[in-house]
């Protein structure tokens, strides 16, 4: 008699969870509450909450730092163009790392590391390089400027709030939704908070001082990243 | 999996008899040990439950669901790695729990033995190989699929089951099983 069944595969067979597992599974299940909120609408949120973020920082610096101007008091003597380019360029650049740390997906899982790599790591240089190649100024930027702190301390506590923010509001947006590379996202989570932080200085200080500019403005945008990847796996594990 | 993540729960009863044989056995695969596969199980589903509106329509629940159980094995081993016990991975309660009994009895003895070997030596390995091998060799996702759920490169996954791989051929020659070269 010739045996009919399958060829026995003992590597891709399927176990069956007992009866009893199933059963506590459901137990547990039924105590848990489970949040309705889709992911696409918390991140709906989220982007809507990052310009309520910077302007919140700015004016929170305002209050802070008395008679610290909302915006940098030279905004309108500026070449507009120069202005006009950057500004795009450094939104463009905060744009492109919040879409690639908050996009879920074709497989819902994530962009791909690689890309949330280059994420966490381009941001901070490509801000420095643009903000700190032939800075843009004027006249009365420039005396506004004499009057700031050497190393911009006071900027790098407006990059942290707005940062903060918008970090929170990623967080929030992504909570429990990255079973994979918690790490790597929320570090791209992170240089993307940072960039916004960074759009926020941009349009405030009218600093032309290489020094400030690199602790006070790049240091903190780039000190994100880091922040991101040590504080936020945790909440973004389902 | 649709109608669960918008909030159906009598949905649930579906998506378990669908989604549990293939987590139950990458649990076991990933857990070693059987007391251990049940509780990341149930941690698993439970993450599962949590996390459910997070689900991305469209996407593959299935490797949704393995990167949660991975992400909840991870979870435990550093728990684990904080309050540190010592562990014996039971292979027979593993085996008992994989293997159905099929086939005639010399053909299920020769698969439990090479089963047990398999078994012992996935334990053996370290986590990141071992989840690479299930996940591409025995589960049968493709490299990019396998590297979506582990969060790495599709290469790194295929370096890392490579890995596995020869580990498993060597622990197989060394019990005495020799390869057999097709055509």
């Amino acid at each position: 008699m010739v045996d009919q069944r399958p060829p026995y595969d003992p590597l891709g067979s399927k176990a069956v969870p007992p009866p009893e597992l199933a059963a506590r599974v459901r137990a547990a299940i039924a105590e848990t509450p489970a949040s309705r909120a889709t992911v696409g609408r918390r991140i709906g949120l989220a982007l809507v909450a990052v310009p309520l973020a910077i302007l919140a920082g700015l004016y929170g610096s305002r209050i802070v730092f008395r008679g610290r101007p909302l915006f940098r008091l030279d905004l309108w003597l500026l070449p507009e163009i120069e202005f006009g380019e950057r500004l795009v360029v450094l939104v463009l650049l905060a744009g492109i790392a919040t879409g690639i740390a908050l996009i879920p997906g074709r497989r819902g899982l994530g962009a791909r590391v690689i890309l949330l790599l280059s994420a966490s790591l381009a941001v901070a240089p490509l801000y420095t390089l643009v903000t700190m190649v032939e800075p843009i100024g004027s006249p009365v930027g420039d005396a506004a400027a004499r009057r700031l702190h050497p190393l911009g301390l006071p900027c790098a506590l407006v990059a942290f709030a707005v940062g903060m923010l918008a970090l929170t509001a990623f967080g929030l947006a992504l909570r429990r939704a990255v079973p994979s590379a918690p790490v790597n996202r929320a570090a791209a989570l992170g240089a993307a908070a940072g960039g916004w932080a960074g759009v926020g200085l941009f349009l405030q200080c009218p600093a032309k001082n290489t020094l400030h500019l690199l602790v006070g403005h790049s240091l903190p945008v780039a000190l994100f990243a880091l922040l991101g990847a040590i504080a936020l796996p945790r909440l973004l594990r389902p | 999996m649709r109608r669960y993540a918008g909030g159906e729960d009598a949905a649930f009863d579906e998506l378990y008899a669908t989604l549990s044989p293939r987590l139950y056995s990458f649990c076991i695969r990933l857990a070693g040990r059987n007391g251990d596969a049940e509780d990341l199980f149930q941690d698993a589903f439970l993450k599962l439950h949590r996390s459910r509106a997070t689900y991305v329509s469209g996407a593959s629940v299935l490797h949704w669901a393995f990167a949660i159980v991975r992400s909840t094995h991870l979870d435990r081993l550093r728990k684990r790695a904080r309050r540190p016990e010592k562990l014996v991975a039971s292979t027979d309660e593993v085996l008992e729990a994989i293997l159905p009994s099929a086939g005639s009895p010399e053909s299920e003895l020769h698969a439990g033995t090479l089963a047990r070997i398999v078994e012992q030596e996935l334990q053996r390995m370290s986590e990141r190989n071992r989840s690479a091998y299930i996940l591409l060799k025995i589960e049968g996702l493709t490299a990019a699929e396998a590297a979506a759920v582990l969060g790495t490169t599709g290469d790194a996954v295929k370096q890392r089951a490579f890995r596995a791989n020869e580990a498993l051929r060597e622990a197989l020659s060394r019990a005495g099983w020799k390869e057999v070269g097709h055509g």
